[in-house]
This record gives structure tokens, sequence and C-alpha cells, in this order.
């Protein structure tokens, strides 16, 4: 009698221990995962908010400086003939380079996804119906077949190292996250730009049995901004060969 | 049996009641810990069924198998193996063997000879 005693007083202690370990430890884990969450999410958003007002000063500056250079070149400009046709030719190799913001003729592209795209489609993937960078991409170099001078993508100008690049849901251009409805805006010949897109078998073609929506306006007057992210050369050099 | 129970529930009460928790790094630890004491609970329930129950080997069973298993995952930590995942996969194996006993043992309540067998 005396044995069974024991053991059961025993079992009780020890149970009282587990339970009480239990329920520090259920707290423990539930405090731990809530707590961390929270810590990593706002300890980032604070970082990239840092960041990105950083950022924007930094732009602010950037402009300022250049608008100090521009004041310094016209007036360098009044002094002497020669530097006037340096800045000229800076200018022109501006223009080439994507540095300014350019207006002429030209057309603009509005792309969009498929409305079929939000629906149940019976054995075909979503993926038909969206509009992708590769879609942008053959559209871009259409038009820099047809001629265009400037293009520039939902305000994203395109320069000789522009990357447009699918990322998720997204699509980046320079850089920048950019999501349907895409707006190609190219200065060029109207008529040249449309008929690039719309010949039989071309890009539209290929584009609008997925329903895909493609809007092409010609237009007398497009606005192309500036290339507006910093670009250095860190590893290409003139090349020797070239001497001048 | 059911005064065990009602100190596993106080025990639990108490748990979440009380004020503190334990250092994140002891996490795995404690949860090995948890299954140990857990691993001697049934254990120690099968032993009182069968009339077996000794004091000593209850005591000595406990702490040497807690012990022996926070060594292991120290070892582990240490070498980078997941030595946790023996403990846990003895103790649990344990845990249901026992709860096996413990269920034939009330099934078989009016039929001896079961009882002797397993």
């Amino acid at each position: 009698m005396k044995k069974i005693d024991h053991g059961i007083v025993s079992v009780t202690i020890l149970c009282i221990f587990l339970g009480t370990i239990i329920g520090i430890q259920f707290k423990t884990v539930k405090k731990q995962a809530t707590a961390y969450d929270i810590q990593r999410v706002s300890e980032l958003s604070i970082k990239l908010n840092s960041a990105t007002s950083e950022n924007e000063s930094l732009l602010e500056r950037i402009k300022e400086k250049d608008k100090k250079i521009a004041e310094y070149e016209s007036y360098m400009a009044e002094e002497s003939k020669e530097v006037k046709t340096i800045l000229d030719e800076s200018s022109n190799l501006k223009m080439l380079a994507g540095l300014t913001a350019v207006s002429g003729r030209g057309i603009s592209v509005a792309i969009n996804d498929s409305p079929k795209a939000g629906q149940q489609n019976e054995g075909i993937s979503t993926d038909a119906f969206l509009v992708h960078a590769e879609d942008i991409l053959s559209i871009l170099n259409e038009l820099n077949v047809a001629g265009a001078e400037a293009v520039c993508i939902n305000g994203q100008r395109i320069i000789s190292t522009s990357a447009v690049r699918c990322a998720g849901s997204v699509v980046n251009i320079n850089d920048v996250k950019i999501a349907a409805p895409f707006v190609i805006t190219a200065i060029g010949d109207p008529d040249i730009l449309e008929a690039s897109l719309m010949f039989p078998g071309g890009v539209v073609d290929a584009l609008k049995p997925w329903g895909i929506e493609i809007i092409i306006k010609k237009m007398e007057l497009v606005e192309i901004p500036a290339f507006e992210q910093q670009f250095e050369f860190k590893e290409a050099k003139p090349s020797k060969a070239e001497g001048l | 049996m059911l005064i065990p129970m009602v100190g596993l529930l106080t025990g639990i009460v108490i748990g979440i009641l009380c004020p503190f928790v334990f250092p994140a790094s002891y996490s795995t630890y404690v949860a090995i810990g948890i299954l140990a004491c857990a691993d001697s609970v049934l254990g120690g329930v099968r032993s009182n069924l069968f009339k077996q129950f000794t004091l000593s080997v209850f005591v000595s069973g406990f702490f040497g198998n807690a012990i022996l298993a926070m060594l292991l995952i120290f070892l582990g930590q240490h070498l980078n193996i997941q030595l946790s995942v023996a403990a846990v996969v003895v103790f649990g194996s344990r845990l249901f063997q026992n709860f096996a006993d413990i269920r034939r043992f009330w099934l078989n309540k009016g039929k001896k000879e079961d009882n002797m067998l397993m």
C-alpha cells in the first residue's frame, strides 16, 4: 500500500513540474514568434524609409548641381566661340545618350493584361494572358528597328544599358519596378513606327489572340523624360587602337 | 490516476500564469526536458498500474534521461549534428509504448492473463 502511495505522489509531483514547463515553454514560443516577426519587419521598414529619403535628397542635390553646371556652361558659351561648339557637341552627345528630355512626333503604345487573365481558363495557364517582359522587349526591338529616336516605358527612359527584366509580378526597367498597364512612348516617324508593330505576323498579331489589349496612338507631340539614374563606366575604357 | 492529471492541469495553469519565460537559446533544451518529463510520467503511470513502481528507478530514470538528452543536444550543437532527433525519436517511441501498455491494461482490466503478457 505504501509503495503505491509513493508512486502516485511522485508521478503527481512530476506532472505538476511537467505542466509548469509546458506552460512556460508555450508562452516562450508564442512570444518569440510574434516578437521576432514584428521586430524584423519594423526594423527593415525603418531602414527602407531612411534609404528612400536619403536617395531622394541626393537626387535633389544632383539636380541642383546640374542646374549650376548648366549656368556655368551658358556663361562660358557667351565668352568664347570654341566653348560654344564644344557645348553644342556635348548636348548632342547627351541627347544621344538619353541624358536630356526630348520631345517630337511619335507614337504611344499602351498594353495591358488580357481581361481573361483573372478568369479560370481550361487547360491554359494564366501566364499566357499576361504581358511579359519578353513582349515589351519585342515591341521595343521593333520600334528601334523602325528608327525610334527615343523610347521610354512608363516614364523610364531606355538607354544603351537599359534592361527590361521580369521580376515576379512586375517588370524591372532601369532597376525601377513597373507594373501593367505599360505605356511605351517613342519618338520617330509615327507611320513607320505604327507599321512596324502592325504588320501581318508582327508583334501585335502575336499578342492579340491572347486577348492582350494593345492601343497604338499616333501623336504630334510626345514628351520623353531624361534618364534619371546615374551611370558610370567602371570597366570600359576608350580603345587605344581607335586613337584619333 | 485522477490526481496526476489534476496535477498536470494545475502545472500548466501555473506555467502560463507565472511571469517569466525561458531564454530563446535554451528552447531546444526545454523542449527535450518536456519530452523526458512526459516519458517519465507515462513510465511512472505504467509501473504504478503494474505495481512495479520503485522510487529510485523512477527518480534516477527521470534525471538520468533528462541529463543524457541535454548532453546529446549540447554535443550535437557543437558537432553540428542533429542529435536532438535521437532523443526525440527515443522519447517519442517510448511515450507510445508506455501509452500502449497503459491502454491495454485498462481495456483488459477484466481478463487477468492478458495483463501479464504485456
